[in-house]
């Protein structure tokens, strides 16, 4: 153990460095490039310290990061929903959370959990799948091994299709267990990132989809990338230019660039921009499609590394150049017709014929008119669900309040066994509900549905209702401090906005 | 390093502490005061318990429960900082270990209550390790077969549970526990030494019990405890009656300790302190935290006369009331009395014969 130094002389003593607010909790990795994904890593953060995982997020990490002047990143206000989702809209916005919690952790591992490092080689178009997908077996050998599971940031990458161990295609996240009465605990379950986030079961034991076997291709792209991940966040910017340089001279020595870009299906301007403009990146998709094509393997590639292997038959580019052809305007005409007697979405027949929306443009009148009644059907249904919205609102606000209990959204969310966060139009219209029936002790929410003049109208509506209903709705304003009460006296006036 | 006489500013411990007296007979009466509080002299009983010590904190030592035990005012509190200042500076020297907390010191809780209050020792506990927002933490149960946390508040197992997470993760190495004759007030001593062992069981952790005579029984009387426990006692020197011909080894060291003080003598006429030092063992019932304690308040009157000129009224004044001192004097005979042949080092002596034997053979030249 530390050797235990005797008194001395003097007072004086070799201060350490300040401890870490939080836990130094290592990333999980199996290896083989199985790193954690950064919300899977909040997950285990959150369980190590026993916070529940919205007050981490919303409370704990803003506060300490404030206290230590640590760059604290803006609040993640979708957590709740979506806590993937939330992450994968912004690489630089996950690399700001990880900066964050390598400085409170004292764990700099944390940066390996975020596809930032990646962006250094490639684009952030079309990297990250936005829905949640999970190799059950994976999670299930997790448990194995006496470890809760977790979600790795592999499955994050939308190249990445199946698993590249399992060598099974990766599932979607999406709840089996419909009829699960747990729902209602959303906010108190505790939960671990390879956990349900509806029902809650442990490794998504809830997913009913049967397993399916990945083809050739997608098992190489799988564990292509999961050899890249493994390196990227060392990997330096210096790096890709090199790769630049080693490509023109690979091109030069055999048939050019063009007849490269034919083969790895870029066009050529694309291929020869990037490799001229020493900082323009290729697409992860692009950059696969060029190993699939020469020979390559991506880890290697990264460090400019050209050696060539001899890839399975199947491995081969997976993007078409884009054919252009000419337009048939009739069967367009009659799709368009079709569309607006079915109801159809504009994008939709894009896509079943096989041309881009500006194509579609130019036939002219049916566009529009098909254009304006999707317009239409988006505002009635915008009209549909506001008005649910707050009718919800004004039914749960009703009956907590002849329960005698304050309308809060925790209390709404028991009530009702469902779940009401504030990112929800209907939370955000009980909130808005009770400002208008007086309440001071709840301020606007910062939505931008809150300042939506229909939302607004109908909100109005709903409180005029409730007004001649609910006499006893009262607020008392004590001191610096504002209770609300519902002390059930009838005959008292209102207090009105 | 120069100071400048009209400095009046309190400094900081640290850079106070590392001034020369030259340059602290400059300054104030405060700032001189604090720096002769914060010498520290070596002497040969802090260096041996310094050294058990050590010996218990090896990492191959089974010894779970060590328990630092001496008279009142000896320099317990003062080691033990000492030990968690060496045990920091050692653990963490490498920022791969940021996130440790090698070592964690709380006084036992004293807040009025009859009985020993776990939740305010956890807390305390929870709060020494830089636990962030122990009240927002939530204990987990299982409803349905889903890990829910639970929405009340923590309740003293919840506060456990986030005790044990704490060692584990915090990678503690050593929990010091300061007055622990407050653990005592329950009277269970079983329970409290069990809940107590279960703690250092967690990770790997060593309990420091800190504390006077009173907690020798505590530590001594259940045997299951006592397997893997150690008591290191922090003597005092024996004070007996001088032979200016023959002083005894613990009379010499005093005598030296005195000459050290002497030399960091806080004011400019610095009395012979040397010539008095047996009346000055005698007076701190050969403790040289009392010692300490007496020489502050010496150097404080002195300070306070004019011209701060030394006079001889001032050591009546110093010295402690002569049934204070026998009181304490009886305590500490008793205490000692009760852990004679129950401390570390105080193992079964053998025959001549018998220490003959074990020396290893060696072969002659």
């Amino acid at each position: 153990m530390m050797a235990l130094s005797a008194v001395q002389g003097s007072a004086q003593s070799s201060a350490p460095g300040p401890v870490t607010p939080l836990y130094g909790l290592l990333p999980q990795d199996v290896g083989l490039g199985q790193i954690e994904s950064l919300p899977s890593y909040l997950y285990g953060l959150a369980n190590a310290h026993s916070f529940p995982i919205t007050a981490l997020i919303h409370r704990v990490i803003p506060t300490l990061a404030k206290l230590h002047e640590v760059k604290s990143p803006r609040a993640l206000t979708a957590w709740e929903k979506s806590p993937s989702s939330s992450l994968a809209v912004s690489p630089g916005f996950a690399l700001n959370l990880a900066e964050c919690l390598v400085a409170l952790t004292g764990r700099s591992e944390v940066r390996r959990t975020v596809l930032a490092p990646a962006l250094k080689f490639v684009t952030g178009q079309q990297l990250q799948s936005h829905a949640l997908r999970v190799c059950p077996r994976c999670l299930l050998d997790d448990e194995e091994r006496g470890e809760l599971p977790y979600c790795r940031l592999l499955w994050t990458l939308r190249s990445v299709t199946c698993c590249s161990i399992h060598g099974t295609v990766l599932v979607e996240a999406k709840c089996g267990d419909v009829k699960s009465t747990k729902r209602a605990f959303h906010s108190s379950r505790m939960r671990s990132g390879g956990s349900c986030g509806s029902c809650g079961s442990n490794a998504f034991r809830c997913l009913t989809v049967t397993e399916v076997t990945a083809g050739e291709l997608e098992l190489w792209k799988a564990h292509q990338i999961a050899e890249a991940v493994e390196q990227w966040v060392n990997l330096q910017e210096e790096s890709l230019v090199r790769l630049k340089r080693e490509l023109r001279i690979y091109c030069a020595e055999r048939d050019g660039c063009e007849q490269l870009a034919v083969r790895c299906g870029l066009t050529k301007s694309t291929l020869s921009r990037w490799l001229n403009l020493p900082a323009a990146r290729l697409s992860l998709a692009a950059m696969l499609d060029l190993c699939a094509s020469e020979g390559f393997t991506l880890a290697k590639l990264l460090v400019a590394d050209l050696t060539r292997t001899t890839w399975p038959a199947a491995v081969a580019p997976s993007r078409l150049k884009r054919r252009v052809v000419r337009l048939d305007r009739r069967r367009l005409e009659a799709a368009l017709d079709e569309a607006i007697a079915k109801g159809k979405q504009v994008g939709d027949v894009a896509v079943e014929e096989g041309v881009n929306r500006s194509s579609l443009e130019r036939i002219g009148a049916l566009y529009e008119k098909l254009r304006d009644q999707n317009a239409r059907e988006r505002r009635s249904k915008r009209t549909l669900r506001i008005k649910a919205a707050v009718a919800d609102a004004e039914t749960v606000l009703r009956k907590l309040m002849q329960a005698g209990k304050v309308p809060s959204t925790r209390n709404a969310g028991l009530q009702t066994e469902q779940v009401w966060a504030v990112s929800q139009a209907r939370c955000v219209a009980l909130i808005c509900l009770r400002m208008k029936l007086g309440d001071v002790s709840v301020s606007m929410p910062n939505r931008s549905i809150a300042l939506n003049p229909q939302f607004q109208d109908e909100v109005v509506r709903a409180a005029e209702r409730l007004r001649g209903e609910l006499l006893n709705y009262k607020t008392v304003q004590s001191g610096p401090t504002t209770v609300s009460t519902l002390d059930a006296m009838k005959g008292d006036e209102v207090i009105a906005a | 390093m120069t100071i400048k006489p009209s400095k009046t500013q309190r400094l900081p411990d640290a850079e106070l502490g590392s001034l020369r007296r030259e340059d602290v007979l400059q300054m104030d009466a405060p700032n001189r005061m604090r720096w002769f509080y914060l010498r520290r002299f070596k002497h040969a009983e802090l260096e041996r318990v310094a050294q058990d010590l050590k010996e218990l904190l090896g990492e191959d030592n089974e010894t779970k429960v060590i328990s630092v035990i001496g008279m009142t005012g000896i320099g317990k509190t003062t080691l033990a900082q000492s030990i968690v200042e060496s045990l920091r500076a050692a653990a963490r020297a490498d920022e791969a270990h940021a996130s440790e907390v090698p070592v964690i010191y709380v006084r036992a809780p004293a807040d009025g209550d009859r009985a020993l209050s776990w939740k305010g020792l956890y807390t305390r506990l929870l709060k020494a390790g830089n636990e962030p927002f122990v009240e927002m933490k939530r204990a987990t149960k299982e409803v349905g077969g889903v890990l829910q946390l639970s929405r009340e508040r923590s309740t003293l197992a919840d506060l456990r549970s986030y005790l044990e997470k704490m060692l584990t993760h915090r990678n503690v190495k050593a929990l010091v526990i300061d007055e622990a004759l407050h653990l005592l007030r329950f009277g269970e001593y079983e329970a409290i030494m069990d809940t107590l062992k279960s703690l250092a069981d967690i990770h790997s952790t060593k309990l420091f019990l800190i504390g006077s005579f009173d907690i020798a029984e505590l530590m001594t009387q259940y045997g299951q405890v006592a397997r893997r426990s150690e008591i290191v006692h922090y003597r005092r020197y024996e004070t007996g009656k001088v032979n200016p011909n023959s002083l005894t080894a613990h009379q010499k060291e005093f005598e030296a300790v005195v000459a050290k003080f002497q030399a960091a003598w806080p004011c400019r006429e610095v009395p012979n302190l040397e010539a008095i030092w047996h009346p000055l063992m005698h007076q701190s019932l050969g403790s040289v935290g009392l010692l300490k304690v007496l020489l502050l308040r010496l150097a404080s009157l002195q300070m306070e006369a004019k011209d701060e000129r030394f006079l001889p009224a001032h050591l009546k004044k110093a010295f402690k009331a002569k049934k204070a001192l026998a009181k304490i004097e009886e305590e500490t005979t008793q205490g000692e009395e009760k852990l004679m042949g129950a401390c570390y080092g105080d193992g079964a002596d053998l025959s001549q014969e018998e220490l003959a034997g074990v020396m290893p053979l060696r072969k002659a030249a």
